[in-house]
């Protein structure tokens, strides 16, 4: 068996997966067919429902790619075949020509630069931007180097031209490259393909074809700041900035006649989110949304949608527009609808029109499929092996993430990601850590004590012209040769390459340096690229520094050289006062124990469970019930596949039930929990109520949630036996006796029962919808005559198949539409039988509507368990406004929590189906493991650290650390006369990251972050500040 | 003679009926509908929505809620163009027309007069149409506009479907050049005579889209497939878009050999073929260039009517792009293709002031485009020259059926001997 990885597409998904899979033990093989990692959401100006900057959140984790030893990135490859068997796969892949020699090419554009003027549309600006045939796909791109547009350059086309070639400083242009064919082998392959937005097919019916009509993610690059119009909100027709924005929402999705007979499942929420931030670009702007249904399917989406609305005047209009036509002398978009609210047909004028265009599979996944002999579905997105098995494909040892197996946000890819991480870790437990290195060093490393005289070398960096150009580099090394305390300085082109390595060695060798410094580009990449070198050298790594003269210097003064190059520096020379009182920082190897806890027996929990315990981790599974299942235990049928809920319970339960490494707390309570990642000690009250101390390195949190009980709304009482809840019409379902049947001939069902309201609960508890539409069809089944009306808001159908499942549906229920603002109204009409007589406006029909019913079932949210509180308290992690537990980011880490080595899924997080719920939870088990997997956990030698003496145990650094890094410890101190208790911090180096929120914090003073302590920075001040004024006396 | 039989009256011919009624009717309305999810966006594309109230979103859902005799008795689905608008914008592919043909017969069935009422020129014509349903009645049609250079037969392998254009030169002049100019066409291509029968029945749309006679509709339709049989043909050519449709696709409906039988072409569509296939040209008579500015109306049995994966009204586009090297410029109108507008009138149904104003409207759109509009309808053709009479502004527009316009440009390329 292989332990190594195939992971095919570079976008969220796989940079997630090819993370957390190196965390596991394994080598990943990422092939990427475009020449940067990245993908969708490197294209995105900003990310709902927190709005970050998408690309900022995601470079980050792109740069940890690119530095990760064990990730082989092929970017510019293709997969062109994958033959054998789970655990031992040959994959055949394409490297496709770049012309540019990627090991010499050090991305300083100087290519680009000289490349004459054909301008190429830009596929990252979809096309609205040019860029040249010798391009980078965007400054952030990973890795950071050029490549030829084969179709556009003059020399590949028409055999003239070659001025790169002359311009390259590296000497990388290289237009004899082939297409190169190779083998790997891996153990496991992942597909993470992801979607695309074509807008081209909505020419005819929606407009595309004017000018003023764009795409979401046209309008996504329109609306960045380091899109082609600079972050200005301007139309293509003019360049005028829009004052009325139309966005329209199902544009060419959820349609049969565009062959997208699905939801996008994204394009409400981010729909929101586009609208917000154009509210925030420009004051002139207005933007007005078209929208059938709100299907904001995610934690807290739906109240984003109405935070759009509320908070940023967004105008929603309840209607899938009928036409648009352009005015031709203005170029303004006209828009005939009709109002569903009002039942009024209307024309609307709008200036730019944004079209929510289907998200579709990505070109190329038919043939995709066929090289991996993976199923495609009736939507060509890749099949799942069944239903609750979403990260598998129909082949074994190839896995699914992400978009190309259905309509997802990013939080779902990311949590799948680690899902599927999960599951190979359990198919390849045996090869785990085979195929990976760890770097070791042969020199010893060198003692550097704090009476040595500092003796610093510098490499002064010209970045190709990215420095060089602007900064006059060797005016800068001879400066700061004569600065105190530096041995050494020197100038070169590129100090990341590998022969600059060796030079940064020879001179630390040769002149028993014990600090040095590089000036180059930006830690974010390269940091640790010249830390290595250094250690390899023998020296401690935070003995080095690196100093930033590119991005925030000669990037942002190009235009003024002598002021970038004194800028240059006083950087230089600050970072050098700084050099001088580095020490030598200690990185701790922290035993674990390699056990996991499970809290909460239902699915979730038990999905999890068995993952840790599949990859060989003794698991302790707590549930407070006698039995283990949850809400699964109450369901009747599961949707969309009509599985009967008890034949998955069983399946499961007996496999936890067989499981060696999961030990069992049924009826059991947790006590108390203390400790720390990798070192907790958990009391549990098991069923005898005995106190079993348990040793755990990890913690799952899977504690679900329960339904919502409506009581006092609609006649649900205790006396009114037929007025029942979506749950218990379950139960009843579930129940051999079905007696309740008996004269009912009129069932009604209504949704959003308490939900989705303006006080109360705001959100949309996402589930409802499709159970109401299965239990139509159950109903039907079992008594073919009863009449089914089902009263709904909107209907929350996102997902692949589920578009399908209602279309299907509708034959058997009468669908009649209520307003939040025009309640139905129910009053009990009669006792024996029970009935029940309803008064609504039914705005489908813009009509008053009275009808009785003898069955009225109320589809109530889903809410968190009861006592989340208590059990936070003891995790010391936090709950949301909705008492949901807070994941640590809801958008990159959904199953994290902020403190290290607790993690969450299921409904615990959010209200979910078992689909989702059994994803997640492989995903929690996926990120828990990584810890288990470590025989070790290393602490970073960058934390906060207490001087006891100072600390006066005020208690504010435990307050304010975001990783429950900080406890109060209390001793006794004796006095002469008294003796007292007093409270000193106490820092877990395991769970400190080094944010620094405490030094800040500190009234005395008594914490410090080690590599940036108060000293090393206020050197660095007084440096710039008063050495400044001398080196301008001395010239 | 407008006074119809009454429910229950209406006897099948044949005594297999009801396997066919099954294969064009579906009593269950609902069962039609429940696809709707009620985004409304028919009602603001529906053409006739522009003139008269018309929502057929709501009519829909209060079908689905129960409503459907109060919409069946109410008559208004009697207004609807049945321009299939609606369903090329439908997500749901809601056939919203054909549920309209369904009312009608429902329709039939309760209060015959109501229907009856809306049929114009005093039901004359689907009068005619549904004499000739009777199994007695043999249809003897006058041949004398047979051009004198067209040779014609009985059997044979083409055939031209000629339909009702020669009926209605009792009332209308406009068409009279139709079916000779089609002939022409055909016979200039084709080596052996083409069969044109003296007993061609109807072909029975309009009983079939308007007037809810399925019954009628029926019977016809099996008279002319036992007609095609006892022809011996294997291609039917028509220059009507009604005919084209109901041949192409309501008789396969009917007979589930028919189109493995029997292929079925507009003369537009023939016309295009024989060109890719380079059997013919076109030149102008003597070769003198004209300057004509043309614009093409879509038919929407030609157009919305066509199935998904159809590219004529693309394919005759290349066409007529290619006749500016003899001087006919071809402008679109500003609705066109799947978004062309409809003519105003369907089936004979509902000739009054509202689809007045949508011809006015369409023809408005095609003086802005040029002098000359082609299309491919008779009714089409009818329903605007009649237009002209009422209106000045646009009385100059020269309203051309696509045989009349291409029957002199039309050249057989003669192919060359083969040397041996």
């Amino acid at each position: 068996m292989e332990g190594s990885v195939l992971v095919i597409g570079g976008g969220i998904a796989g940079i997630q997966i090819s993370l957390d899979l190196t965390e596991l033990g394994f080598k990943v093989y990422l092939v990427e067919k475009t020449p940067s990692i990245g993908g969708r959401m490197a294209q995105l100006d900003k990310t709902f429902p927190t709005l970050d900057c998408s690309l900022c959140i995601l470079a980050p984790k792109m740069v940890e790619v690119f530095r990760n030893p064990n990730i082989e990135l092929m970017t510019y490859h293709e997969v062109l075949k994958v033959t054998g068997d789970p655990g031992n796969f040959t994959a055949t892949i394409l490297k496709k020509p770049r012309y540019i020699d990627e090991e010499k090419c050090k991305g300083c554009g100087e290519c680009a630069a000289k490349c004459p003027k054909i301008m190429a549309p830009n596929p990252f600006e979809m096309n609205i931007g040019k860029r040249k045939s010798a391009y980078i796909p965007f400054p952030q791109a990973v890795p950071p180097i050029y490549l030829i547009d084969s179709e556009m350059c003059l020399y590949l086309t028409k055999g003239v031209c070659q001025v790169c070639k002359k311009a390259c400083p590296a000497d990388a242009i290289d237009f004899e490259q082939q297409p190169q064919e190779f083998d790997i082998k891996v153990g496991a392959v992942v597909v993470a393909t992801g979607f695309e937005m074509p807008a081209e097919k909505l020419s005819s019916r929606w407009g595309y074809r004017f000018k003023n009509v764009v795409s979401g993610l046209e309008y996504e690059r329109i609306l960045c700041a380091s899109g082609p119009f600079g972050g200005h909100v301007i139309r293509l027709s003019d360049e005028k900035e829009p004052e009325v924005i139309a966005f329209i929402q199902c544009a060419g999705s959820r349609d049969l006649h565009e062959d997208v007979p699905f939801c996008s499942s994204v394009c409400c929420t981010y729909t929101a989110k586009q609208a917000i931030i154009t509210q925030e670009h420009s004051e002139n702007s207005s933007c007005y949304v078209f929208r059938h249904d709100i299907r904001a399917y995610g934690k807290n989406f739906y109240e984003f949608t109405q935070r759009a609305q509320e908070e940023y005047g967004v105008i929603y209009f309840q209607s899938k527009i009928s036409t648009i036509e352009e005015d031709p002398e203005t170029n303004d978009l006209i828009i005939r609808y009709e109002d569903l609210k009002s039942g009024e047909f209307k024309v609307f004028r709008a200036n730019l029109v944004v079209l929510q265009s289907p998200l579709v599979p990505s070109k190329g996944v038919k043939e995709l499929g066929a090289a991996l002999n993976i199923d495609l579905d009736r939507y060509n997105f890749f099949q799942e092996k069944s239903y609750f098995e979403k990260l598998s494909s129909s082949r074994d040892g190839v896995y699914l993430c992400g978009f190309c197996q259905g309509p997802m946000d990013i939080p779902e890819t990311v949590a799948d990601a680690s899902g599927v991480a999960a599951q190979i870790a359990d198919q390849l437990s045996s090869v785990k850590y085979t195929q990976v290195k760890e770097k070791v060093f042969e020199i010893a490393e060198k003692q550097v004590k704090l009476t040595d005289e500092p003796r610093i070398g510098v490499m002064v960096c010209h970045c190709g012209i990215n420095i060089g150009n602007y900064v006059d580099v060797p005016k800068v090394a001879e400066y700061v040769k004569t600065l105190p305390n530096v041995v050494v300085c020197e100038a070169n082109l590129y100090s990341c390459s590998s022969d600059s390595q060796i030079r940064i060695k020879e001179l630390i060798a040769e002149h028993d340096l014990n600090r040095f410094i590089v000036a180059s580009c930006t830690p974010r990449t390269h940091e640790s690229l010249f830390q290595e070198t250094c250690q390899e050298a023998g020296l401690n790594k935070y003995l080095f520094e690196l100093v930033n003269i590119r991005d925030q210097c000669s990037w942002v003064h190009m235009t003024e050289k002598e002021a970038a190059t004194e800028k240059a520096i006083d950087l230089i020379r600050m970072h050098v006062s700084k050099s001088r009182l580095l020490q030598p920082q200690m990185e701790h190897k922290i035993d674990i124990t390699h056990t996991a806890l499970v809290i909460g027996g239902g699915i979730s929990g038990m999905s999890a469970a068995l993952n840790t315990a599949n990859q060989g981790f003794k698991t302790y599974l707590v549930e407070k019930e006698k039995e283990l299942g949850g809400n699964l235990k109450y369901l009747n049928v599961l949707y969309p596949v009509h599985k009967n809920a008890s034949e998955l319970l069983n399946e499961t339960k007996d496999k936890v039930e067989k499981n060696n490494n999961i030990q069992l707390f049924l009826n059991a309570k947790i006590e108390s929990i203390k400790g720390y990642v990798g070192n907790y000690d958990v009391s549990i009250l098991d069923s005898d109520n005995k106190v079993q101390e348990l040793k755990i390195g990890t913690i799952i949190v899977a504690t679900g949630g329960q339904e919502h009980k409506p009581d006092g709304l609609f006649e649900y009482n205790e006396k009114n036996t037929n007025v029942i809840t979506q749950m218990e019409l379950e139960q009843r379902l579930n129940g051999k006796d079905k007696s309740w049947l008996d004269g009912v001939k009129r069932v009604t069902i209504m949704l959003c029962v308490n939900a989705r309201q303006k006080k109360g609960i705001t959100y949309c508890s996402n589930i409802c919808c499709a159970t109401s539409i299965k239990n139509v069809k159950i109903l039907k089944e079992l008594k073919p005559d009863l009449e089914i009306v089902v009263l709904y808001r909107d209907l929350q159908m996102a997902k692949k198949e589920f578009e399908d499942y209602y279309r299907e549906r509708r034959k058997d229920a009468i669908f009649l539409r209520y307003d939040l603002e025009r309640l139905p109204e129910i009053k009990k009409k009669g006792n024996k039988p029970e009935k029940y007589g309803i008064k609504m406006f039914d705005t489908n029909l813009q009509d008053n509507m009275e009808f009785e019913t003898d069955l009225l079932v109320l589809a109530t949210p889903m809410v968190p368990a009861d006592n989340l509180k208590e059990l936070a308290m003891m995790l010391k992690v936090p709950l949301d406004k909705n008492g949901f537990f807070l994941e640590a980011h809801v958008k990159l880490r959904p199953l994290d929590f902020a403190t290290d080595g607790i993690f969450l899924c299921g409904c615990a997080q959010w209200p979910k189906n078992i689909q989702d719920s059994i994803a997640q939870a492989n995903g929690a088990a996926g990120r828990a493991s990584r810890f288990l997997s470590a025989d070790k956990i290393t602490t970073s030698g960058l934390v906060a650290a207490v001087i006891p003496e100072k600390c006066i145990g005020c208690g504010k650094c435990v307050d304010v650390c975001p990783y429950n890094a900080i406890s109060l410890t209390e001793e006794i101190m004796e006095f002469e006369d008294i003796s007292m208790t007093i409270k000193k911090s106490s820092i877990n180096s395991a769970l400190c990251k080094g944010c620094g929120t405490c030094a800040a914090t500190c009234p005395v003073g008594a914490i410090s972050v080690k590599h940036y302590d108060f000293n090393q920075i206020n050197t660095m001040i007084d440096s710039y500040l008063l050495e400044k004024i001398e080196t301008r006396e001395d010239a | 003679m407008t006074q119809m039989k009454k429910k229950g009256e209406i006897k099948p011919v044949f005594s297999d009926n009801e396997v066919y009624m099954d294969k064009i009717y579906e009593p269950k309305m609902r069962k039609l509908l429940r696809r709707c999810y009620q985004c409304a966006r028919c009602s603001g594309i529906c053409q006739l929505s522009k003139v008269q109230k018309f929502t057929p979103s709501r009519i829909i859902q209060e079908i689905l809620e129960g409503f459907e005799e109060k919409i069946i008795t109410s008559g208004i689905l009697n207004d609807c163009l049945t321009c299939n608008s609606c369903l090329q914008n439908c997500p749901e592919d809601v056939n919203f027309a054909d549920i309209v043909r369904m009312a009608r017969y429902k329709m039939r069935q309760r209060d015959a007069q109501c229907l009856d009422d809306s049929i114009a020129h005093k039901a004359m014509y689907t009068t005619i149409s549904e004499l000739m349903s009777y199994s007695h009645m043999e249809p003897k049609r006058d041949l004398s506009w047979v051009p004198k250079e067209c040779e014609i037969s009985d059997t044979g392998e083409i055939m031209y479907f000629v339909g009702c254009q020669p009926y209605f030169k009792f009332e209308f002049d406009e068409l009279d050049n139709v079916p000779s100019d089609t002939l022409k066409i055909i016979s200039k291509i084709e080596d052996k005579p083409i069969v044109v029968r003296k007993d061609e029945s109807c072909c029975g749309h309009d009983l079939y889209w308007g007037q809810g006679k399925f019954e009628a509709f029926i019977d016809l339709a099996k008279k002319n497939y036992e007609l095609f049989e006892r022809a011996g043909v294997s291609t039917i050519i028509t220059s009507c878009a009604e005919g084209y449709r109901t041949l192409k696709v309501e008789y396969s409906k009917l007979f589930d050999d028919f189109s493995d039988k029997f292929e079925v072409k507009h003369v537009l569509e023939y016309i295009y073929e024989k060109w890719k296939q380079g059997e013919i040209e076109f030149k102008n008579p003597d070769d003198k260039l004209v300057d004509v500015q043309f614009t093409y109306h879509d038919p929407c049995r030609l157009n919305r009517f066509l199935p998904k994966e159809s590219t004529l009204i693309e394919d005759i586009r290349e066409m007529f792009g290619k006749l500016k090297s003899l001087g006919y410029s071809f402008n679109e109108m500003e609705h066109n293709k799947k978004n062309a507008l409809c003519c105003g009138v369907s089936s004979w149904m509902n000739c009054n002031e509202r689809s007045k104003a949508l011809r006015y409207k369409r023809l408005l759109e095609a003086k802005a485009a040029g002098t000359t509009m082609v299309t491919s309808c008779p009714k089409c053709i009818l329903h605007f020259s009649c237009l002209q009479n009422d209106f000045e502004d646009i009385a100059s527009i020269e309203i051309k059926d696509v045989s009349e316009f291409f029957v002199n440009l039309i050249h057989k390329v003669e192919k060359k001997k083969e040397v041996k």
